[in-house]
């Protein structure tokens, strides 16, 4: 064991300050923690071990007002032993008797057995060999590993999953996914739709950060979240009256939102949901920015835009297209007449690189606005197209796909630096595009004003050493590329001239409009910006966060609440997986036309069907902690209806067990458990512990499972999950109900019902499944008992 | 930084530097140089390390030695060398209650302890008293015949335990 | 085939076999505390050292950067595999053991003791130097299953390697096929197998898996060393060392010092039981002691523990028999786990000349073993080797029977050879009589597969088994015995595993000589040559019959000395010298020639007129010395020609109830009735009998390792997690033991504890009770699963 400082304390008080103020272990038996000291398996050695056995009065086993109070430092074989507790609260002096051993249990305590550390072996493992989840590390190493021992009910989420934290929408994928696997594509919906209210748009073309943070990348191949995502999209858009309904209560509020791009539509749907008038103002002839205008229909179809700017305005979202602000009508105006202005107007301006002969090339964005000018052969024969990302990715096929003969794509960045996503760029060469990274612009090559070609020269660096932009060039290399047209798709930059000259807004140093990150008000009290105005050019998905996020600033000010975001996240549930799904190695490929079907209006890729996409959801692992927690006491305590007393509040025993990283309980540091404190059992109730172990002596149990009679029957499984599992509804069927052979087989029958164990551990379903039965008709059979010695005293 | 201590060890007072991290096992082995107590597992779970602490067989891997101060604590070497003990010993012995003998220091602690709480135990009684202490050889038919028969002989001499 | 030596047909034991036999000579130590063992040694001013263990299952360390561990304060050194004294340690404990260096870089195995030795003041500080070491590891791919591991495209572990398995002289790789992959190939046929199997009347195929289990030491594995310069000469340091277990001899060579001057006087090792190799700690302890000057101490830890008592295996059967179940060929294909680098050969090809096919009629047999490389573990000697090759013959025997609606029993029967040779027809008695004394002690009461069902619900099942005894004590051979002061003295080296073997031997001198055991003095003596082989109870009876035999010449020196005692009495003078000297009235001897005397009953007398005699003690006031060096006839410490001669036979029983709803197995009862030929001490025969059990049952019902599939870490190593049986566990053991005396062991003895161990005999009775085969440890998920209910 390593050094630690040892503290005794006289109170609970005093062992709560010395908890809290730092990193430090308690120690009450001594029987877990050591050991868990001994193999440093901590993701944090503590400094200090206080000891609570100091602590006076802590061990006693009491009746008060009927209930039974068990302080929390009682020792388990005094609690096995108490006459008091074997009599009326049978469950807990059996499961008391049956921890780990005689000389174990002369030492270990009540509290101290609640809030023991899992006893999965790869957590356990020594030196922390396997860094898992529990630990802050990003695997559940058991959901691939030897899991015979392992929860069978599902895990509990630690922390938050790699591909949420991911997503600059926060979306919550692992919960989506979980409701594909449960059948249940309109839940998964609403999931997404809480982060982003157009999954049919975003899975189209976002990059999808997300599958970079899948943890099966470690092993295998990512789940292909956005094409789940695009099944999901395309539900919504099937049945897109029941998911943009207009709110059930309307306010008095109204907002204006200047441009429809994916930052004003998504604010826009946020804000309407909410109840306020939201009036979108945009200057083109149709709403939807960039998505309508810029992303080019073979990857995303006009049509899916206009059905959601549609469903938005069934909800009551009024747009008024070519209104161009500053123009038709002034900002003050604005500001003037509605509650609050967001503007959302984008990066639509061509920026100045700085080149001899740049006035020749063409603005990329300009380009692909114009699509249709350049259908007559317009093109050429060779095109050289400027830039990495993926507008410069759609620049190039789409010139490919007007004819062009030959193009080229240059740019700075190396291959594995190029910001545009993967697929893009494979979409690019697919179609006989040629790349050429780390290649910077140097001058156009012109005769008589035509263009003729461009120079390149070396790109050695982009960024310094501290990340920013900075390209370094060897001049020396150059090059020399033949091209009747260059299309410059280098970036966008920001136009913020429909303010006038007097902006009266705060900027920042690249002249963006600057807003607080929370809430996205600018400087002027009232008034928001959000989406590339405030960040430059970025991606669809960052607009629409963007968007979420002022529409929840400007709920904020007006005092405004979102009944629907304030709907609770359930309970902490159990997550589940499909143990056969998982297995599955290769991601799931969208279907795709023919290369020669491709046009420059069909969509290149074919949506999955909903049973792919969901039989892709069942690769996703669900990341959590699958380990059983093995207390034998926290199962018959929960059968028994305790509540558990710390030095700060009362909690029931099942809300004890939580997602805290490394512990089992979700108790905060300096929280103690002082008391266990159980009703008194009604009348003829009574109550049984069983546990199955491999040995009968020493071993943690494979399953075991508590139970109580009477009214308020109850019925508990440990070790089948990360914390004791309440079968509810067996509860249900034996409540007020005298015991039979046959109601206690069928309790154990629907006690299992929702298990969806490992194939290693499918043996626990039966094992709990026939625990359920025997503890339930050992329970019953004390009552007869007791019916029987009354009857004979009559 | 270590701490003096005062431990009650078989009956005699004992001052020791007691390091925040060292087991009770440890500074039996390392500073009082008391080896019946054997460490087999380090983990709590084979019952070789049992010394009797007030009155309850525990487990002296697990337990700080700084956590034990005040405490009686009672270990194989006392057992020995109390002969009222030595029925006890004797019985191991001629049953064969042992094969390579490193578990048994913890198997007598326990025995010790169950029969000053029971002096007339079961054959069951000692099985379950037993069920925590880890044979390697295998000799766990021969402890309960051994522990009876001691059980029976101390009760006959001299007016049994309390005699 | 008795005891061939001298008094083999002894009758009227007084000492020897006896019910109730006195306390074993170091039983109060051990019971006390007071045995010391390896890990508990602690010297002042003693420094620790630990290995780095492996976290991988298969890797290289590439490179080490220690100047962070180097820089925490209390660290003394730290050496690494290219350290010069490490390069030039040589391991001497087995020659198998040694191809490879005593340490290198490379480990494949996760735990496995890799490229360095942190030296510290405390074990505390040794580990946190440990964590602070910066390795560069190159990690490798695995095999920790054996079925993907002897697959073509493969990962091949050990790249290069092509030693191939043998077994000393018993198998040789002549003419057996080159190496593939991980896999090597070892063949072995007996008779015609193909025109056998073409002949065949019925046919029935079976498959085995035989489970691994690990090494069963209790004592974390461990050793103190230092040298310490002769008191008086000032001669070269003497080298003492403890808890090295057993082989001093191998130390000797590893560090070039003599015996007599390598001082071991702890006597207790702890159970090691068919696993007699020294560990790297128990090595490497005398060379930091040098190279530091102060005593030096390294301990295992429990997780570094679990290396293999036993490999597996599986095992594909095909038999032929005919429509009355006598067996006509035999086809035994296996694949076997050769564990890590540097593992023993014991448990795999060395199992195949000693199968259980030898004592059938049949005489057809093709044995093939594929061994496979894997990252699995240190098969150190890992034993058990013949009893549990019985099982695939106990599996056919029962399958056949259930198949014909035939007792086992009956079938066995049949198929045994007759005692002398494979072509006897006669019945082996000492079978018959096992079985007689069996089917008494079980009531056994044969039923088809499911048909019994028991009161409580749960399906009643039953198994049996027969083997011969192996044997294979044939180590020692030097025995001594002094008389000293009208004591008789058996001086014996330790260590010592248990108490059976020193205190046997001790009764076969007072028995021979006709005095109490008590008066047998054992003096444990660090350098005395003789020192009990210690196998279980098998490894008992070779040294006792050399023993026996030395008992012989003690007693001729005994009547040289009386007779020349009774010529030349001492005589006390008034010399202070001769205070507190004894000497004895001399005999009535004088004249008489050796051959005219008798040693028997604690006397020596005239042959003639037995009255006239005197007690062994007062025989002389001289020391006499009686030596025996020799080997003991083969017959003592070979069995039975492999099989092809029947003389100790033994028979095993399990009864089970499995309760169907669980999948739980339990135990009702465990028969064994055995001709053991003749007991020697019974407590230590019965106590050998339980720990067979207590092995057979760990491996059936609870014991596996179990490994990461994905990084292949052995996952299971603590002893919540790795399930050793406990008190409640284990069943009853009935015993009913036979003595015929026909073994070749001392008084027709031999030891018998190796053949009770088995690994499918529980597996059998769960298939006699629910109809359905479970792959071994039967724990409840497997059972239902067999069940369909899982």
């Amino acid at each position: 064991m390593k050094q630690f400082k040892h503290l005794n304390v006289r109170s609970v008080e005093e062992a709560s300050e010395a908890l809290g103020s730092g990193n430090a272990a308690m120690i009450a038996g001594g029987t877990d923690l050591l050991g868990v000291l001994k193999d440093n398996i901590l993701e944090t050695y503590p400094e200090a071990v206080v000891n609570l056995k100091s602590i006076p009065g802590l061990d006693r086993i009491r009746e008060e007002n009927g209930n039974l109070r068990i302080g929390s430092l009682a020792r388990l074989a005094d609690i096995a032993e108490s006459e008091l507790v074997s009599k009326k609260y049978t469950a807990l002096a059996q499961a008391a008797k049956a921890v780990a051993t005689p000389n174990i249990r002369n030492m270990a305590t009540i509290g101290g057995n609640l809030a023991q550390f899992n006893r999965c072996w790869y957590f356990r493992k020594s030196e922390n060999r396997f860094d898992c989840i529990r630990k802050g590390g990003r695997e559940c190493f058991a959901e691939t590993g030897d899991n015979r021992y392992h929860s069978i009910f599902g895990g509990l989420r630690i922390g938050a999953s790699a591909c949420k934290t991911e997503c600059p929408a926060a979306t919550d994928i692992p919960d989506y996914l979980e409701q594909m696997r449960g059948g249940d594509p309109g839940k998964a919906a609403q999931t997404i739709m809480k982060a982003n209210p157009m999954p049919m748009i975003t899975s189209r073309i976002c990059a999808h950060p997300c599958q970079l943070g899948c943890n099966r990348c470690q092993s295998d191949e990512s789940v292909n979240i956005s094409a789940i995502e695009r099944a999901v999209g395309d539900f919504i858009m099937e049945h897109r009256d029941e998911y943009y309904r207009p709110p059930a209560k309307g306010t008095a509020k109204k907002a204006a939102i200047v441009g429809a791009g994916p930052a004003g539509l998504s604010a826009a749907y946020f804000l309407r949901r909410a109840g306020l008038g939201v009036t979108v103002f945009d200057k083109k002839e149709e709403a939807g920015g960039m998505l309508m205008y810029a992303i080019p229909p073979y990857r995303l179809p006009r049509d899916i835009v206009r059905g959601f700017v549609s469903a938005l305005r069934k909800m009551g979202v009024e747009f008024q297209v070519n209104k161009e602000i500053g123009k038709d009508i002034l900002p003050e105006k604005l500001e003037c007449e509605y509650d609050c202005v967001l503007y959302a107007t984008g990066a639509w301006k061509r920026p100045i690189v700085g080149i001899t002969g740049e006035e020749l090339t063409v603005f990329g964005l300009d380009f692909l606005m114009d699509v249709k000018n350049w259908m007559k052969g317009k093109i050429g024969s060779e095109v050289l197209v400027a830039g990495g990302g993926n507008v410069a990715m759609d620049v190039a096929v789409t010139a490919r796909r007007l004819g062009a003969g030959k193009v080229t794509l240059v740019c700075l960045e190396s291959r594995e630096e190029m910001p545009a996503s993967p697929e893009e760029i494979e979409r690019a060469e697919d179609e006989g595009i040629a790349i050429m990274p780390g290649w910077g612009l140097s001058r156009v090559l012109e005769a008589g004003g035509e263009i003729k070609g461009m120079e390149l020269k070396r790109c050695v660096s982009v960024r310094d050493e501290e990340g920013k932009f900075n390209p370094q060039y060897d001049e020396s290399q150059t090059m020399e590329m033949k091209a009747e047209n260059i299309l410059m798709a280098v970036g966008q930059a920001v136009d913020l001239s429909y303010f006038g000259e007097n902006i009266g807004l705060q900027l920042t140093r690249r002249g963006l409009i600057d807003v607080s990150d929370d809430t996205k008000m600018t400087s002027k009290e009232g008034v928001f910006a959000s989406g590339d105005v405030t960040t430059g050019p970025d991606k669809a998905i960052g607009a629409v966060v963007g968007g979420r996020k002022a529409a929840e600033g400007i709920l904020r000010h007006l005092k405004i609440s979102d009944p629907k975001a304030a709907e609770a996240p359930g309970e902490s549930c159990l997550i589940r997986f499909d143990p056969e799904g998982v297995r599955k190695t290769e991601a799931l490929k969208l279907g795709a036309l023919d290369g020669d079907k491709r046009s420059l209006d069909l969509e290149d890729s074919i949506s999955p069907k909903m049973d792919e996409a969901k039989r892709e959801a069942a690769r996703c692992r669900n990341c959590g902690c699958y380990c059983a927690f093995p207390s034998d006491i926290a199962t018959s305590l929960s059968a028994l209806g305790a509540d558990i007393v710390t030095n700060r509040r009362t909690l029931s025993i099942d809300s004890l067990y939580g997602s805290s990283l490394s512990g089992s309980t979700v108790l905060e540091p300096g929280e103690i458990i002082t008391e266990v404190a159980i009703p008194a059992p009604e009348d003829g109730s009574h109550s049984a512990f069983l546990k199955m172990a491999w040995r009968k002596s020493i071993d943690f149990p494979v399953v075991n499972c508590a139970v109580s009679t009477g009214s308020k029957a109850r019925v508990c499984i440990g070790a089948v999950a990360p914390k004791p599992y309440r079968a509810i509804n067996a509860e249900a069927l034996i409540t007020g109900k005298e015991i039979s052979e046959k109601n206690a087989e069928e309790a154990g029958l629907i006690a299992v019902e929702g298990a969806i164990p490992f194939e290693a551990a499918r043996y626990k379903a039966q094992l709990a499944k026939v625990l359920v039965k025997r503890a339930l008709l050992a329970a019953g059979k004390q009552i007869a008992i007791e019916l029987a010695i009354e009857t004979e005293a009559k | 930084m270590p701490e003096t201590i005062e431990l009650n060890i078989n009956g005699i007072a004992k001052q020791l530097d007691a390091a925040p991290n060292r087991t009770l096992h440890d500074a039996l082995q390392y500073q009082m140089g008391l080896t019946g107590a054997k460490h087999m597992c380090d983990r709590g779970a084979c019952g070789s390390c049992t010394v009797i602490m007030d009155g309850r067989p525990v487990l002296s891997c697990s337990i700080l030695v700084c956590e034990c101060e005040g405490k009686a604590i009672e270990t194989i070497e006392g057992i020995a060398a109390d002969p009222k003990w030595k029925p006890l010993v004797d019985a191991y012995c001629k049953w064969d209650a042992m094969q390579c003998g490193y578990c048994t220091p913890g198997f007598l602690t326990t025995a010790k302890a169950l029969i000053d709480r029971s002096p007339n135990p079961s054959e069951q009684d000692c099985r379950e008293a037993l069920a925590g202490n880890i044979c390697m050889c295998g000799t766990y038919p021969r402890h309960a015949t051994a522990i009876l028969e001691a059980a029976r002989n101390m009760n006959s001499e001299g007016g049994g335990l309390n005699g | 085939m008795a005891d061939i030596g001298a008094n083999g047909d002894r009758e009227n034991f007084k000492v020897v076999g006896g019910q109730g036999n006195p306390p074993g000579v170091v039983s109060y130590a051990m019971a006390t505390g007071l045995a010391k063992y390896g890990v508990d040694y602690v010297l002042p001013n003693m420094l620790h050292a630990k290995f780095l263990h492996s976290p991988y299952a298969n890797a290289k360390v590439a490179g080490i950067n220690d100047a962070k561990a180097r820089a925490l304060s209390g660290v003394v050194d730290i050496l690494t595999w290219e350290d010069e004294d490490i390069r030039d340690l040589v391991p001497r404990c087995f020659d198998f053991l040694s191809d490879r260096p005593w340490l290198d870089n490379i480990a494949d195995r996760s735990g496995a003791e890799v490229a360095a030795i942190v030296v510290a003041e405390d074990e505390e500080t040794c580990e946190e130097a440990l964590r602070l070491l910066e390795i560069e590891w190159e990690m490798l791919p695995h095999v920790t299953d054996l079925r993907e591991g002897n697959k073509l495209g493969a990962p091949v572990v050990r790249p290069g390697e092509d030693a191939k398995p043998t077994f000393w002289n018993y198998l040789s790789a002549e003419g057996q096929p080159p190496k593939r992959g991980n896999t090597y190939t070892v063949v072995d046929i007996r008779g015609d197998v193909c025109e056998a199997f073409g002949e065949a009347e019925n046919l029935i195929e079976y498959d085995l898996r035989l489970p691994p289990f690990a090494t069963r030491s209790p004592n974390p594995l461990a050793s103190v060393a230092w040298w310490e310069k002769h008191p008086y000469t000032g001669e070269e340091p003497n080298l003492y060392i403890e808890g090295s277990v057993r082989w001093r001899d191998a130390l000797s060579l590893t560090y070039k010092m003599p015996m007599e001057k390598i001082y071991m006087e702890g006597l207790f090792m702890g159970g090691k039981y068919c696993d007699w190799s020294l560990r790297r700690c128990q090595e490497v302890t005398p060379l930091l002691a040098k190279r530091y000057g102060r005593p030096v101490r390294c301990a295992d830890r429990r997780e570094h523990m679990y290396d293999f008592l036993m490999n597996e295996r599986f095992i594909q059967m095909k038999v032929a028999f005919t429509k009355d179940g006598l067996i006509t060929a035999i086809d035994d294909y296996s694949l076997c786990d050769k564990g890590g680098r540097g593992s023993a050969p014991f448990g795999h090809v060395g199992d195949l000349s000693q199968g259980p096919y030898k004592t059938t009629k049949c005489k057809s047999v093709r044995q093939k073993m594929e061994v496979v490389d894997s990252n699995r573990g240190v098969m150190w000697l890992s034993g058990q080797h013949c009893p549990f090759n019985w099982d695939t013959i106990t599996t056919g025997i029962y399958i056949i029977a259930e198949q014909l609606g035939k007792d086992p029993i009956d079938i066995a029967r049949l198929n045994l050879h007759g005692p002398t040779s494979p072509d006897d027809t006669n019945p082996v008695p000492s079978f018959d009589k096992c079985v007689e004394a069996g089917k008494k002690l079980m009531d056994w009461n044969w039923h088809p597969s499911g048909a019994k069902q028991l009161e409580d619900g749960r399906m009643h099942g039953a198994c049996f088994r027969y083997q011969m005894t192996p044997r294979h004590s044939m180590k020692e051979r030097h025995s001594k015995l002094e008389y000293r002061d009208g004591v008789v003295h058996m001086p014996s080296r330790g260590p010592i595993i248990g108490t059976y073997a020193v205190e046997a031997n001790a009764m076969v001198v007072a028995e021979e000589l006709g005095i109490p055991y008590e008066d047998v003095s054992i003096d444990f003596d660090a350098v005395a040559a003789h020192c009990i082989y210690g196998g279980g109870s098998d490894g008992t009876v070779g040294p006792a019959w050399a023993m026996k035999e030395c008992v012989q010449i003690l007693k001729e020196l005994l009547k040289e000395a009386a007779i020349d005692y009774a010529e030349n009495p001492g005589k006390p003078n008034s010399s202070f010298h001769n205070v507190g000297q004894h000497f004895p009235t001399p005999g009535p001897f004088r004249g008489c020639g050796p051959e005219e005397l008798e040693v028997a009953d604690g006397r020596v007398f005239l042959k003639s007129e037995p009255s006239k005699g005197i007690l062994i003690s007062e025989v002389t006031h001289k020391n006499i010395v009686a030596t025996h060096s020799a080997w003991p006839p083969p017959g003592v410490w070979v069995t039975g020609n492999m099989g092809e001669i029947l003389d100790l036979m033994n028979t095993e029983y399990c009864e089970v109830a499995v309760d169907a709803e669980t999948g739980e197995v339990e135990i009702l009862r465990f028969g064994i009735a055995a001709d053991v030929g003749k007991i020697l001490r019974r407590t230590s025969l019965e106590s050998q009998i339980d720990q067979a059990v207590f092995f057979s049952q760990g491996c059936q019902q609870f014991e596996d390792m179990f490994y990461d599939p994905k990084t292949g870490v052995l996952l299971n190593t603590n002893m919540a997690d790795y399930k050793v049986p406990g008190m409640l566990d284990v069943p009853i053991v009935e015993k009913s033991i036979l003595e015929t005396r026909a073994g070749n062991g001392v008084y027709g003895a031999n030891g018998m504890s190796h053949c009770i161990t088995n690994t499918n005999m529980l597996i059998i009775a769960i298939h006699n009770a629910a109809g359905v085969w479970v792959e071994p440890p039967a724990t409840p998920d497997k059972v239902l699963k067999a069940l369909g209910k899982a």
